[in-house]
């Protein structure tokens, strides 16, 4: 990887304090975004993804989350150790988020020009009137038809797509060096959920914005991300190019995950299930919390947690037994 | 562009809108408000008691204050042509003091209720905002506030201060914020974990952005619905306190008015009547405001 990373995650710890339990949503992720990389995240429900992100927005809501310890470096400053006034210069301008509901993300009061408008005014020192303007060109730069009119809807008189499309270039607007995109088309059907990567594609390719695009959908990453993150209970598991993940992926949980996708290259044949469940956080499995569900399990992963060992071609593996898998896989 | 759209929206599309959105601009809140006939009267009916209060120096046929005490003839006089709403005792025109007692009620229901739309809506949303502590701190002071009987309250300060219309107004304005302000919190307590609000925030907007741009237009709504209600029982109460003579005696007020009519409406019905009326009216007026806007801003109540 060519350059520093414009952003590094190291040891993030975030717990939820609830009166069941301490729950460890996010315990120990570590990743790093280059410039111009788009990254995907993916992993089940309640895996902490969106913890992640909002962790580095510094976003979770206080109480009952707390970000334990950890550092995000963004451009070399840990942004857990700015004070409030300095994190909200941040928000916006050096990273921003787009997020999942596109609907309810929205203030349903406010024309979608203002809202965008709002968030250029924030960081920039312009009049209202050229705020507009320049949300209006930021919605054109998002491929909103006809934003000179489209600026003066409310949400609820556009559809889920162009919504999103307002969330993704209010998030864009003041050309933050990070994007990060929470499962931007989860709430969308299969048509728009195309138009909305392929969206995300072009400007990735147009601006020099990072972004780290968060999903439960391995297609949707697979479609514009270079590395994908694998994360499992709180932990990420494995990281790797796109495309090895997919031809090669190393830890038991990505190997579940990929052989539980239907597939139009493999023929036919039935989908596989990872047996068991993911585990409940607030009691999470001692050692690597993936060995109650795992076919390699052996007595050792019960009582120590792997930790994400670099293997060559710059992947990360969290799993004791990978060197054996890949032994295995070459013979 | 709003009216082109509304018309094309289909009979899903309404229902779906009815719950989730809330569409607010001046045109639409009219076409819903309108539908409401009584808040229509009502609003007409402020309107003319407004402009009875504003061209009160030109459409009061005598002086309100002018006293003929000397001559028997002009006090008592029943209605009649010169005197519409007949004489008081002591000979001044019944229909000039009702006229000059808008502007008396009129301004004490909209600064009274002005006030404690400020006070209320300010320490709701802050509570509401902040929660925890401050919260508590705000919300037992309201409570303290309504374990006091409000008019007894009133009455008191009134009577220690004086009457004076300033004194009124305030007073007034002061005592009955106590349910905007549980009303604000209501609403900013819910908004306030809204996904939009979280969406504001990470565009870098700080707390006071927060509150005032993003919350306060969604969340004001139930407050202006109170306000008018308030602006009523601010004119009511204003009556009450001259009708037991705590009221500014230099000013024309109805209240006052009623005063003097107790010791001789058995002789001079119209003295009690009209101001009675007046009363009546111009609270029932804003009360059926004050639903209207209800029926017009709550988008749960919206196109039945």
């Amino acid at each position: 990887m060519p350059g520093d990373p414009v952003l590094s995650v190291k040891e993030l710890k975030t717990y939820f304090f609830t009166r069941k339990g301490v729950v460890k949503a996010v315990d120990g992720v570590s990743f790093d975004l280059h410039k111009k990389e788009a990254l995907g995240i993916v992993g089940e429900s309640g895996s902490g993804k969106s913890v992640t992100c909002f962790s580095i927005m510094r976003l979770v809501p206080d109480p009952p989350g707390r970000i334990v310890s950890g550092e995000v470096l963004f451009k070399g400053r840990d942004l857990l150790k700015l004070t409030s006034a300095e994190m909200r210069k941040v928000r916006g301008s050096g990273i921003s988020m787009s997020f999942q509901d596109p609907m309810t993300y929205l203030n349903p009061v406010m024309r979608v020009g203002d809202q965008i408008a709002e968030a250029i005014l924030l960081h920039n020192d312009v009049d209202k009137q050229k705020a507009f303007g320049m949300a209006v060109r930021a919605m054109k730069f998002t491929e909103i038809n006809n934003p000179e009119k489209r600026a003066f809807d409310y949400p609820h008189q556009l559809s889920g797509g162009m919504r999103q499309r307002i969330l993704i270039s209010m998030a864009l607007a003041c050309e933050p060096d990070v994007l990060i995109a929470d499962e931007p088309t989860t709430a969308l059907d299969v048509i728009v959920q195309h138009e909305i990567l392929n969206l995300l594609r072009d400007i990735r390719n147009e601006i020099s914005t990072g972004m780290i695009i968060v999903s439960h959908d391995l297609g949707v990453v697979a479609e514009v991300c270079e590395r994908v993150a694998v994360m499992y209970a709180g932990n990420i598991v494995e990281i790797a190019a796109t495309k090895e993940l997919f031809e090669n992926p190393l830890h038991p949980y990505t190997m579940g995950l990929m052989e539980s996708i239907p597939r139009a290259d493999r023929g036919k044949r039935r989908l596989l299930t990872i047996p068991g469940a993911v585990p409940d956080l607030t009691n999470p499995p001692s050692g690597c919390k993936f060995h109650p569900r795992c076919p390699y399990a052996v007595a050792e992963c019960k009582t120590q947690l792997p930790p994400l060992e670099k293997v060559d071609g710059g992947r990360y593996v969290r799993c004791m037994k990978y060197a054996e898998i890949l032994k295995m896989r070459r013979s | 562009m709003a009216s082109d759209n509304l018309r094309i929206e289909s009979g899903v599309q309404k229902a779906k809108r009815s719950l989730k959105v809330q569409a607010k601009s001046f045109a639409e809140f009219w076409r819903r408000y309108r539908k409401n006939r009584a808040a229509v009267l009502g609003l007409s009916m402020v309107v003319a008691f407004g402009s009875m209060a504003i061209l009160a120096p030109i459409i009061s046929p005598h002086n309100p204050f002018e006293m003929h005490l000397q001559d028997f003839t002009r006090i008592f006089l029943p209605p009649d042509n010169l005197h519409l709403m007949g004489t008081d005792q002591y000979g001044r025109d019944v229909f000039s003091r009702i006229i000059w007692g808008a502007r008396v009620s009129l301004m004490v229901g909209l600064v009274a209720a002005a006030i404690s739309a400020a006070v209320g809506m300010t320490l709701g949303a802050i509570s509401g905002y902040y929660g925890g502590r401050v919260d508590n701190a705000i919300m037992r002071f309201v409570d303290m506030f309504l374990t006091i009987p409000t008019f007894f309250l009133i009455l008191t300060i009134v009577a220690i201060f004086g009457g004076s219309l300033t004194n009124v107004m305030l007073v007034i304005g002061l005592t009955i914020w106590p349910s905007t302000a549980r009303l604000m919190r209501a609403e900013f307590l819910s908004f306030r974990e809204k996904e939009f609000v979280q969406a504001a925030r990470s565009i870098g907007a700080g707390d006071r952005h927060i509150m005032f741009r993003e919350i306060a237009p969604n969340a004001i709504f139930p407050a202006i619905v109170n306000a008018s209600l308030q602006v009523g029982s601010a004119i009511l109460t204003e009556s009450a306190l001259s009708f037991l003579g705590l009221g500014d005696p230099n000013n024309v007020s109805w209240g006052f008015m009623l005063n003097d009519a107790l010791s001789s409406f058995l002789r001079a019905w119209w003295m009690a009547l009209f101001p009675g009326l007046m009363i009546t009216l111009v609270v029932i007026s804003f009360n059926l405001i004050g639903d209207g806007m209800n029926d017009a801003l709550n988008p749960y109540l919206k196109e039945r």
